[in-house]
């Protein structure tokens, strides 16, 4: 399809705000009279809160209102899918950093003098940080429900009988770490009660319309009481989905007569909101000697700490991605979400995909090893094609990607192969280099739910054309990407439609931007929307014309009939002649990607319409001495079924493989330790290599213009293909991430040190 | 951050006579950038500051070819990186200035600032002790000069008395036929060192080690010199075995500290390959 | 004590983007805060507050600094730069304009930051390598790009001179 808008390299909408400063941000409002929101949380990491003294705390100077469980006049719980968290906790803290008591004062120094003020008696009890000991009898409940917060199995053939048929089983177990977002923008949001009395929120977030929902019940009051709007946001990862600061100024606000604002100091972003499940993973792959995968069983322990946040997501996602991209004919896992005391863990760019991916992918190197297969062969042997059906029992019938993106990277692989010889020759003694590849698949959307999303367009009577969506754009370009769908189909120029976005006063609900779904799902509900108002403009022309409907031709922002350019109106000029003032032209549209729930027993079912699928190869140096590892060049390949803005999805792609470095190599939270930036490492522009980004386009039926999605699968497969590499370097098998120095450098034999002394 | 009074002098000799009057209720920042962050989480909190980031009496950077470099104390990183003086004639120490923070700290962060918070990750001390430094303290009863590896007392805290500051920094003339090598090992850019080492040897005309200097960050609660690693080579025509066994000794002087980022045992080890790179590279200058 | 030496408040006057500023503050403030708070300036982003992130970088006597690293006095005769100041929609200055060609943005939260940086390097070195301009902007982190296409779009406008197209 030849397309004029689809598929460009168009400008990013906003972006000459946001190079000129003019971007404004949660914490960029100016609301004049503002009150200052601080929270006191939890110094311990499990207890019961005895006493609450907020006396001495309220008589401070300029302290306002002090706020305990007790004034939230709605449901004190929240979780957007299981509701476990309580807003302000007045019965039991469950990690370090519970919030208590909410202050409002006039300015940031007296609240904190208030927050020294409070008096807290809390009981402290015994707390487990460890999943497997929390699911032990003995061990503290710390929830009413018990530890254990979830379960999903995936069954699929005879599992025994497979591994009964392989020639080879690999067994092991992997670990994986608890991440910190870092998103670049803390927390931050401002708050007023408006003319009507509706609380009106304004907030970094990934998911105005859920926002919505979780206020409205907190404070217990009508929907229209209520109306989130996005700020700019800067940056979110998942660590935005959930609800951080939302309640606390809807709160104030419902309570006060004041405009109020809260902004979390970057300490507060890494203690108090959600962090990266850590997975422990038993997997057992079987296959025979001929090279085809026989049978998989995993065993799947997530942390998700204190609270379930998504924690059930997680899981599920875990499980069902748990083989990767391969066919195999019997299946079993077993995954777990349990409850520690740890911080809460929930969304992070892939839901337990990014931690799965690095099992599965050791798996297929320790096998195409032991079999004597090179990781390419061996993965394109198993990979998914058309009409392979999944661990879930799912046929998949279009947009099966993988192969292609394998077939792309096999002439990297070679290329780097031979680099890593050459540089093995002419290096330095004590390092080692390696390649190493991965592949991935990643379901699009909510697992296994019904994820729709709703856009609308208008057009008024002077011809401006306006599109409204419920998407929040983070960052990652939905935006951009959902104007381009709507001028295409409408046959406009790009600069032509005006966007309004993510408010839930309005904008209907998109759904969260999560789940890597805002292109394939809102930009199938956009272009639905555009279709329908492009028919009733044609039908308008028609009209104007005096020609039937079918006759007329609409390209370009122009109208005209078959064979009659040359007599061509412009949109406005059609709009002119057959809209009164007042009259709009306005289409509604609508998505919801098939699926099924999932078999609680089985697992049977269809998660996701459609899969994005990848495969990276990466060229990584490893210092034996101190254990350290460099990654060289990474070349990454990505079915994106049609690249809507091919520079946003490089943009993704070189995102991903960045925090998958940080991910595979440093990055590491650790509960009640890591306090900010300084000992949480991010990776820097000097620890990114160059990386050569690939588009493959095998389209999706279902999703606009064929487009699937990106935003998570360009992080699955980096860490797995430096673990891989790694091996390849040295001969090690890792099977934890991060690949730390000490991890690496435990791994050195006293004979390998030796060896490279000098 | 606290209240506090400000206060900037126009010279060091003013600077004393505040810090004379106020003692321990007053506290000297420079660049401040790693002071302002103590001052923000309330962990000091000082009566008055005293601001002598812009003494422009100690902004400077000099050099004698009997008497050696001189740099003012409150001389940026990024003047000492980028010195055409200090490029000729002590290029390892601009090259290690390149990688110190990140280029925003280096451009206000003051040489001086940096020795007298006494982090003991910093990788400016070992460089000055492996040169043989000097530094120059000037207090109400004149000035006194110490060698460099003796003004650090422990962490975050040095030989400076309450009404001290620190005014230069001394090089020595590099003697003939001396090499010297520093390297530092962190995770990613711009962070602090997790452990580093300094390595200096000055040969006599046959070859033998008329002298040696080992010095090391990040293991120890101050930067450590060496002696006993430094006399294995004395008078010695150094060899590998005498690097080895100089690297062993020089691993029973280290203290170090387990934290977040690596246990003692892995700094330990990290720092003795460090120590025998080091020595090597500084060798391989001179031979 | 016999005379009070210090001051709490203290004034400042400096050169703002070109204009000058008279103000009087307390002493114990960061200029993030004075640039933000006071001159509102918020194209200047406070990421961290501990001088690890970059995103509160300004030009600081034509050297890039971090704002919140900065005590608020020292900006008493200094000469100051933030993105406000750089260029705006109808004069963009070239690294605006780069950036948004090499689609060098997501989120936009380190950009200001960042273009500040890439300025003050090129003003310093014309013609860097990539290497030196990943050098350059390594203290000013980025979480969605990957930094690829924030390099690619200050090596353009090292390559075409900075004074082309303003």
């Amino acid at each position: 399809m030849i397309t004029k808008v689809v598929g460009k390299r168009v400008e990013r909408v906003g972006i000459l705000d946001k190079v000129t400063g003019k971007a404004k941000y949660g914490a960029d409002l100016e609301i004049p009279n503002a009150l200052i929101l601080k929270v006191y949380r939890s110094p311990v990491p499990h207890g019961i809160v005895r006493k609450i003294d907020t006396s001495e705390a309220a008589g401070v100077d300029g302290v306002v209102r002090i706020f305990t469980a007790k004034d939230i006049p709605g449901e004190n719980l929240y979780g957007i899918i299981n509701k476990d968290q309580p807003v302000l906790t007045g019965e039991k803290v469950r990690f370090e950093g519970d919030p208590i008591v909410l202050v409002a004062a006039e300015d940031e120094e007296s609240a904190d003098r208030a927050l020294a003020a409070l008096r807290v008696e809390i009981d402290e009890l015994p707390a487990v940080f460890d999943p497997n000991e929390a699911l032990k009898p003995e061990a503290p409940s710390i929830h009413e429900k018990g530890n254990l917060l979830f379960e999903r199995k995936i069954v699929k053939g005879d599992v025994e009988k497979g591994f009964t048929a392989s020639d080879i089983v690999i067994e092991e177990t992997y670990e994986t770490n608890m991440l910190e977002h870092a998103y670049i923008e803390p927390e931050v949001g401002v708050a007023y009660r408006d003319e009507d009395g509706c609380v009106v929120v304004l907030v970094t977030t990934q998911n105005p319309h859920s926002d919505h929902a979780q206020l409205v019940s907190i404070l217990g009051v009508e929907p229209e009481k209520v109306r989130v709007i996005q700020t700019e946001t800067g940056g979110g990862f998942g660590g935005k989905l959930d609800i951080s600061v939302q309640p606390f100024l809807a709160l104030a606000a419902y309570h006060l007569d004041r405009p109020v604002r809260m902004v979390y100091s970057r300490e507060e972003s890494f203690q108090a909101t959600a962090k990266r499940h850590p997975l422990k993973i038993r997997m057992k792959t079987g296959a025979t000697r001929d090279g085809k995968l026989t049978a998989m069983k995993a065993e799947i322990i997530a942390d998700t700490g204190a609270y379930g946040s998504y924690g059930i997501a997680v899981a599920t996602r875990a499980a069902v991605h748990a083989t990767g991209p391969y066919e195999v004919p019997n299946v079993y896992v077993e995954s777990k979400a349990v409850y520690t005391n740890n911080n809460w863990s929930g969304a992070m760019r892939g839901f337990g995909v990014p931690q799965i991916a690095v099992a599965h992918e050791s798996q297929m190197d320790k096998l195409a090893e032991s079999l004597g297969f090179d990781p390419i062969t061996f993965r394109m042997m198993n990979a998914f094609t058309t009409g392979s059906v999944t661990p879930t029992g799912q046929t998949l019938n279009a947009s099966v990607g993988i192969r292609e993106t394998l077939k792309k990277i096999r002439p990297y692989y070679e290329q780097l192969l031979r680099e890593a010889d050459a540089t093995q020759l002419s290096g330095l003694t004590g390092m080692k280099y390696g390649v190493g590849v991965a592949s991935m698949w990643y379901g699009i959307g909510n697992t296994g739910h019904p994820n729709p999303s709703s856009a609308q367009i208008e057009v008024d009577h002077e011809g401006n054309v306006t599109l409204f969506t419920g998407a929040a754009d983070i960052g990652q370009g939905s935006d951009t990407v959902l104007v381009q769908i709507a001028a295409e189909t409408l046959g406009l120029p790009f600069d032509k439609i005006h966007l309004v976005r993510a408010d839930t006063t309005l904008t209907t609900d998109a759904g969260a931007t999560s789940a890597s779904r805002q292109t394939y799902i809102s930009g199938r509900a956009v272009y639905e929307a555009a279709l329908e108002v492009r028919k009733q403009l044609v039908e308008r022309a028609a009209k104007v014309f005096k020609v039937p409907a079918n006759l007329m031709v609409c390209e370009g922002g122009f109208f005209f009939p078959q064979y009659r350019e040359f007599q061509k109106l412009s949109l406005t000029d059609i709009i002119r002649r057959s809209l009164v003032p007042g009259e709009v032209i306005r289409g509604e549209g609508y998505f919801n990607p098939e699926t099924t729930s999932l078999d609680p027993e089985t697992g049977q079912g269809v998660p996701y319409t459609t899969y994005a699928f990848a495969s990276q190869v990466s060229l990584v140096e490893v210092d034996l001495v101190t254990g350290q590892v460099g990654v060289v060049k990474t070349i990454s390949a990505h079915d994106v079924g049609k690249a809507v803005n091919p520079a946003n999805v490089e943009g993704q792609i070189f995102s991903g493989v960045a925090m998958g470095i940080g991910m595979g190599l440093f990055e590491q939270f650790y509960p009640r330790k890591t306090k900010s930036l300084d000992t949480y490492l991010i990776p820097t522009a000097m620890d990114v290599p160059e990386i050569t980004p690939v588009i493959v386009e095998v389209p999706e039926p279902t999703g606009p213009f064929g487009a699937k999605g990106v935003g998570e699968p360009a992080l699955i497969p980096t860490a797995p293909a430096i673990l891989n590499a790694i091996h390849h370097a040295t001969g090690w098998w890792v099977n934890r991430i991060p690949a730390d120095l000490e991890t690496i450098r435990g791994l050195t034999s006293a004979d390998e040190m030796e060896k490279s002394k000098s | 951050m606290r209240d506090f009074d400000y206060i900037a002098p126009k010279s060091v000799e003013e600077t004393i006579k505040i810090l004379s009057e106020y003692k321990d209720d007053a506290k000297i920042i420079a660049g401040g950038q790693s002071l302002l962050n103590i001052l923000k989480q309330d962990l000091m909190a000082p009566e008055i500051l005293v601001d002598i980031k812009n003494l422009s009496e100690l902004d400077y950077i000099t050099y004698d070819e009997k008497k050696g470099m001189k740099i003012g104390a409150t001389t940026t990183h990024h003047a000492v990186e980028t010195s055409p003086l200090i490029l000729d004639h002590y290029p390892l120490l601009a090259e290690m200035e390149h990688t110190l923070a990140f280029p925003q700290t280096r451009n206000w962060g003051t040489i001086g600032g940096n020795l007298c918070i006494q982090d003991p990750t910093g990788d400016v001390a070992p460089i000055l002790i492996a040169l043989k430094a000097t530094v120059k303290i000037a207090g109400p009863n004149g000035e006194r000069t110490l060698p460099m590896e003796d003004f650090s007392v422990d962490y975050y805290e040095t030989v400076l008395e309450e009404d001290e500051i620190l005014t230069e920094i001394q090089i020595p003339p590099m003697a003939p036929r001396t090499g010297i090598a520093y390297s530092k090992f962190r995770i990613v850019e711009g962070d602090a060192p997790i452990v580093g080492a300094a390595v200096a040897f000055t040969l006599n005309e046959d070859g033998t080690c008329a002298d040696a200097r080992v010095a090391t960050n990040g293991t120890a609660p101050i930067p450590l010199r060496i002696p006993d690693a430094e006399a294995v080579f004395k008078g010695k025509k150094i060899t590998d075995e005498l690097i080895a066994e100089a690297v062993e000794i020089a691993g029973e002087a280290m203290e170090c500290i387990p934290d977040i980022v690596a246990s003692d045992e892995y700094k330990m080890r990290v720092a003795k390959v460090y120590v025998k790179r080091m020595a090597k590279k500084a060798l391989s200058q001179i031979q | 004590m016999e005379e009070k030496l210090g001051e709490e408040i203290v004034e400042i006057s400096a050169m703002v983007n070109g204009t000058s500023v008279v103000l009087r503050t307390p002493a114990n403030r960061t200029m993030l805060s004075i640039l933000r708070e006071d001159l509102h300036l918020t194209g200047v982003k406070e990421g961290c507050g501990i001088g690890e992130c970059g995103a509160c970088t300004v030009i600081m006597d034509g050297k890039v600094v971090n704002a919140c690293m900065v005590l608020a006095p020292k900006m008493d005769g200094a000469t100051i730069t933030t993105i406000e100041g750089l260029g705006d929609e109808e004069n963009l200055h070239p690294l605006q304009k780069a950036f948004i060609e090499h689609g060098a943005v997501q989120c936009g939260f380190c950009t200001p930051g960042m273009i500040l940086s890439a300025k003050a390097l090129l003003d310093e070195k014309p013609h860097p390598t990539r290497l030196e301009i990943r050098e350059g902007i390594s203290g000013n982190l980025c979480r969605c790009t990957g930094y690829q296409q924030i390099v690619d779009a200050i090596e353009s406008v090292a390559e075409g001179g900075m004074e082309e197209g303003r």
